[in-house]
């Protein structure tokens, strides 16, 4: 499991993504996913590099009347704080704690994109007041992390391999949000999911990926 | 400056501290998960990142039961 940095390409992200999934559902092929089992793999990826070849992830849920920032983390060299809203529905926390998981695999030691100084923290506040939420998510075509992250937390918590089950059960008149609450995910990113170009993208993922390789 | 900004500016202060102390320990990078920050004041969000880590921890077994469990 590669760390990824912000130079790289959505097609790249998307393949560490489907590593990541994959990976997963090797070590359980049942759904919904298994945060911990997430964390595990992810703490194991970045202790391989770890200057003490350890990396622990810690969760944080609080209830702190979030109306503005649902997760955060903080990333130090050998562990990592993911913060969340414990307010939010169980499908945004999975949600939040896995994006915030991935965000981890951007920064793997010696990332030049790091926000952790006081100006850099107040210039990346800036820039999320600037417009960067949900909306222009997935239409602006600048990618950077957070765009990246969200891409990755939907392969890893729904993989595309999953599709043609999806798309079965969506003709045969079942709701999304049945099917939102089996995958334990949110309604909006499994719309996401679904629209035409996320399909678009992770068929070019998959077919670049090839076959998984049974181990 | 009146009242409010004053206080305000304390929150980001206040956030902007915290980094600067989490820096001294290592802190290497942060990232939020925004969700509605259309037109709202800087000073609020400062405020609500203080209330966060002003919290404790609490229990979520909905997505984070036990780990000896699940990572087996």
């Amino acid at each position: 499991m590669a760390g990824l940095d912000t130079g790289d390409s959505p097609l790249e992200v998307f393949l560490s993504a489907i590593d990541v999934s994959r990976k997963l559902g090797r070590a359980n092929p049942d759904f919904p996913r298994n945060i911990w089992q997430l964390m595990d793999m992810v703490e194991a990826s970045l202790g391989a590099i770890s200057p003490t070849g350890r990396y622990d992830i810690h969760a944080h849920p609080r209830i702190y009347e979030a109306d503005h920032i649902i997760g955060t983390v903080d990333a130090f060299d050998t562990e990592a704080h993911i913060y969340y809203d414990l307010n939010q529905n169980t499908c945004w926390r999975r949600f939040v704690v896995t994006k915030e998981i991935c965000h981890l695999l951007f920064a793997p030691h010696g990332a030049k994109h790091l926000a952790s100084t006081p100006a850099q923290i107040e210039q990346l506040i800036t820039q999320l007041l600037s417009g960067l939420n949900d909306a222009q998510l997935f239409n602006d075509h600048n990618y950077g992390t957070e765009h990246f992250t969200v891409l990755m937390a939907v392969e890893v918590l729904l993989p595309h391999s999953e599709r043609e089950r999806i798309e079965h059960q969506l003709s045969n008149n079942t709701d999304r949000i049945e099917i939102a609450k089996y995958y334990r995910l949110p309604q909006a990113m499994l719309a996401l999911y679904l629209s035409p170009s996320f399909k678009a993208w992770m068929d070019i993922a998959y077919k670049t990926a090839g076959p998984e390789q049974s181990t | 400056m009146d009242t409010q900004t004053s206080k305000l500016k304390s929150e980001k202060e206040i956030y902007l501290e915290r980094i600067a102390d989490q820096q001294a320990k290592g802190l290497r990078d942060v990232k939020f998960f925004p969700r509605n920050t259309f037109n709202v004041p800087e000073e609020d969000i400062y405020a609500e990142l203080n209330r966060l880590h002003a919290a404790s921890d609490l229990p979520d077994p909905d997505v984070l039961g036990p780990r000896s469990i699940a990572s087996q």
